[in-house]
C-alpha cells in the first residue's frame, strides 16, 4: 500500500518536472522573438547603454517607417512575393500533372522514370549551383524574375507528395468520367483538380516557405537590388547597417511575418502533409 | 495494330501529362549534375572558355589543398555536434508532449516557430543577442558577475555556437516527424506495458523507442544528409571565421566558385562532398538494416 502511494508520488513529480522542462524550452524557443522585438523599437541610446533590460523604457518606433525609405526594402519584399508564388502556383500545377500521372496513367516506364525523379532528391544543391548559374547566364536571365521562378517550376518532392495523394483517392470518378467518353486531360482539369485542395495547401505552404526562406539559391542569381529576394537582401544589409542593431532588427522580423502567418494560417495543413508524404 | 496505336495513344497522355516537369528537371538538374561530373575533368574559366581536359587534376587541386581538409574537419565537427544533440531533444520533446491536450498542441506550436523562419534570420537574431557590446546575454552574464565570451569571434566557441543556432532552428521539424510516427503506435502495446508494471524508462526504451525506430532511421539519415550540406547559418555569421575555424564544405565550395573564381576546383569538391554524403548515407541504411534485424 505505502509502496504504491511512494511509487504515485514519484510518477506525479516526474510529471512536474518534464512539464517544468518544456516550459523553460518553450521560453527559450519564444524568447529571441520577443527579444528581436523589444530591441526593434528600442531608441539607440538603450540598445547600446542598457542591453541587460528585455523591455525599452521608451518604445521608439522609427525604425518601422525608416525601413520602407531608407532601403528599397518594399522592393525585396515584392521580389520575394513574386518569386515564392509564381512558383506556387506554377508548380502546384507541374507537380499535381505529373504526380497524376504517375499514380494513375499507365504508360511505359513510368516506374523507371519515377524512380529517377525520386532519386534526384539525394543530388545536394551545391553539385549543380555552378552549372546552373552557368545555364542561366547563358540564357541572360541572371537578374530576372523568370531565372529565379523557371527553375523551381518542378520539384521531386513536390511530385513525390502528389503522387501519394492522388493514391488515396478512389478510382470511382475517374472511371465515370471514361466511361462517359471524357478526355484524359478533362477528366484530370474537371474531376481530379477540384478534389486537390487540402493537398494544394499543403505542398503550395511548403513550397511557399521554402522559396521565401532560402538563402544560397536568390544569392547566386541575382545581383542587382532590383531583383533580389529579401533573405537575401538581408543577409547583404546586416553588413552595411551593422550598427543600427534596431533597424537590422525590424528588417529580420518583418521579413519574417509572411512565413509565420502562413503557418499559423495553415498549421493543421503542416501535420498532416508530413504524415501524407509517408514517412511514419 | 489498332491496338498497338491505341497503347502508345495512351501511354502518350501519360508523357503529355510530365513532360513540362521532366522538361524542367532535365534542365536544371540532371544536365547541370553530368555538367558537373564531365567538366570536373577539364580546366576553363567563368564564361565557359578555353576548355582544356586535364584529367583528374582539378581533385588534386582540392586535397592538395589544406583548406579543404580543414573544411572537412569543420564540417563533421558541425555534423557530430548538430545531428546527436539534435535527435535527441526532438525524441524527448515529442514523446513528453505526445498525449493529445490543449496545452501540448501549445508547446507543439511554439516549438515549430523556428522551422517556418529562415536559417538567415535566425542565425541573425541569435547572434546578436550573444552580441558583445548589444546583446542581452553577455548582458545579463555581465551583471551577475558571471564571466562573459565573444562567441562569434571565439575560435573555440564559434562552432558551437553555430550548433546551437541549427538545433534552436530546427528540432521542431524533427519532433512533428516523429509526433506523427508516435499517432501510429497502437495504444494497446502502452496498456499491456503498464499491466504488466513497467516503469516509465522501460516503457519509453522496451516499447517507444523500438515503435518508432524506422522513423528515427529516416530523421537521423536526412539531418546527416542536411548537416553535411550547412550553409546559411555560417555565411550570415561568421563567414567561415574565425581563422577558418567555422568555413565548411559548402563554404569552401561557394568561396572557390564566386569569390576566387576557380571553377573547376569549385566543382571538384562539391562533387567529393556528393560522394562523402553518398558513402555515408550507404554505411547509414547498412547499419539500419543490421539494427532492424536485431530486433
Amino acid at each position: 500500500m505505502e509502496s504504491a502511494m511512494n511509487r504515485r508520488q514519484s510518477v506525479d513529480l516526474g510529471r512536474w518536472i518534464i512539464g517544468l522542462l518544456l516550459i523553460v524550452l518553450a521560453v527559450a524557443t519564444i524568447f529571441p522573438f520577443i527579444w528581436m522585438a523589444s530591441t526593434s523599437v528600442k531608441p539607440m541610446g538603450e540598445v547600446l547603454g542598457s542591453p541587460e533590460r528585455l523591455l525599452p523604457v521608451t518604445y521608439d518606433f522609427s525604425t518601422y517607417t525608416k525601413i520602407w525609405s531608407e532601403v528599397p526594402f518594399g522592393r525585396y519584399f515584392l521580389n520575394s512575393l513574386v518569386f515564392s508564388c509564381s512558383v506556387v502556383a506554377i508548380a502546384l500545377f507541374l507537380n499535381s500533372m505529373a504526380g497524376y500521372a504517375f499514380a494513375r496513367l499507365q504508360f511505359k516506364g513510368r516506374n523507371l522514370l519515377f524512380i529517377l525523379i525520386l532519386c534526384t532528391m539525394m543530388i545536394p544543391f551545391q553539385v549543380t549551383m555552378t552549372p546552373l548559374f552557368l545555364i542561366i547566364y547563358k540564357l541572360g536571365m541572371i537578374d530576372t524574375y523568370q531565372g529565379l521562378i523557371i527553375p523551381r517550376a518542378a520539384d521531386a518532392f513536390g511530385i513525390f507528395m502528389m503522387r501519394q495523394f492522388f493514391l488515396t483517392l478512389p478510382k470511382d470518378l475517374e472511371e465515370s468520367g471514361r466511361i462517359d467518353g471524357a478526355s484524359e486531360f478533362r477528366i484530370y482539369f474537371r474531376i481530379m483538380l477540384p478534389l486537390c485542395k487540402p493537398a494544394f495547401v499543403t505542398l503550395g505552404v511548403f513550397i511557399f516557405m521554402g522559396n521565401w526562406n532560402d538563402l544560397l539559391y536568390p544569392l547566386l542569381l541575382t545581383n542587382s537590388e532590383q531583383f533580389r529576394p529579401i533573405q537575401a537582401a538581408i543577409a547583404l544589409f546586416a553588413g552595411k547597417y551593422g550598427t543600427d542593431y534596431s533597424f537590422v532588427l525590424t528588417g529580420l522580423l518583418l521579413a519574417s511575418v509572411p512565413t509565420l502567418a502562413a503557418y499559423l494560417f495553415a498549421q493543421r495543413f503542416f501535420v498532416s502533409g508530413i504524415a501524407m508524404t509517408g514517412i511514419k | 495494330m489498332k491496338w498497338k496505336a491505341l497503347a502508345w495513344n495512351k501511354s502518350a497522355v501519360g508523357y503529355l501529362f510530365i513532360l513540362p516537369s521532366v522538361a524542367v528537371m532535365t534542365l536544371f538538374v540532371i544536365v547541370p549534375l553530368l555538367f558537373s561530373l564531365l567538366s570536373s575533368l577539364y580546366s576553363f574559366d567563368i564564361m565557359l572558355q578555353n576548355f582544356k581536359f586535364i584529367g583528374l587534376d582539378n581533385f588534386h587541386t582540392v586535397l592538395d589543398d589544406d583548406r579543404f581538409w580543414n573544411s572537412l574537419k569543420n564540417t563533421v565537427y558541425f555534423v557530430c555536434g548538430n545531428v546527436p544533440l539534435q535527435i535527441v531533444i526532438s525524441i524527448l520533446v515529442a514523446v513528453a508532449i505526445n498525449k493529445k491536450s490543449r496545452l501540448n498542441i501549445v508547446f507543439r506550436t511554439v516549438y515549430f516557430l523556428p522551422v517556418v523562419c529562415s536559417m538567415t534570420i535566425v542565425a541573425m537574431a541569435i547572434q546578436m543577442m550573444f552580441d558583445f557590446n548589444i546583446g542581452i546575454v553577455p548582458a545579463l552574464l555581465r551583471e551577475w558577475g558571471l564571466p562573459v565570451v565573444d562567441v562569434f569571434n571565439d575560435p573555440t566557441w564559434a562552432m558551437p555556437a553555430i550548433i546551437l543556432i541549427s538545433v534552436y532552428k530546427s528540432f521542431g521539424f524533427t519532433m512533428i516527424i516523429l509526433l506523427a510516427a508516435l499517432q501510429g503506435v497502437p495504444e494497446s502495446l502502452y496498456e499491456a506495458a503498464e499491466i504488466d508494471g513497467a516503469g516509465r524508462a522501460a516503457t519509453f526504451f522496451r516499447i517507444t523507442l523500438p515503435s518508432i525506430a524506422p522513423s528515427i532511421a529516416f530523421v537521423v539519415i536526412t539531418s546527416i544528409i542536411g548537416s553535411f550540406q550547412v550553409f546559411d547559418q555560417v555565411y550570415v555569421t561568421t563567414k567561415g571565421g574565425p581563422m577558418f575555424k567555422t568555413e565548411t564544405i559548402v563554404q569552401y565550395v561557394y568561396d572557390k566558385a564566386f569569390v576566387t573564381n576557380e571553377m573547376g576546383p569549385a566543382i571538384a569538391s562539391a562533387i567529393l562532398l556528393f560522394i562523402i554524403i553518398l558513402i555515408v548515407t550507404l554505411a547509414n541504411l547498412r547499419i539500419g538494416r543490421k539494427s532492424e534485424q536485431n530486433f
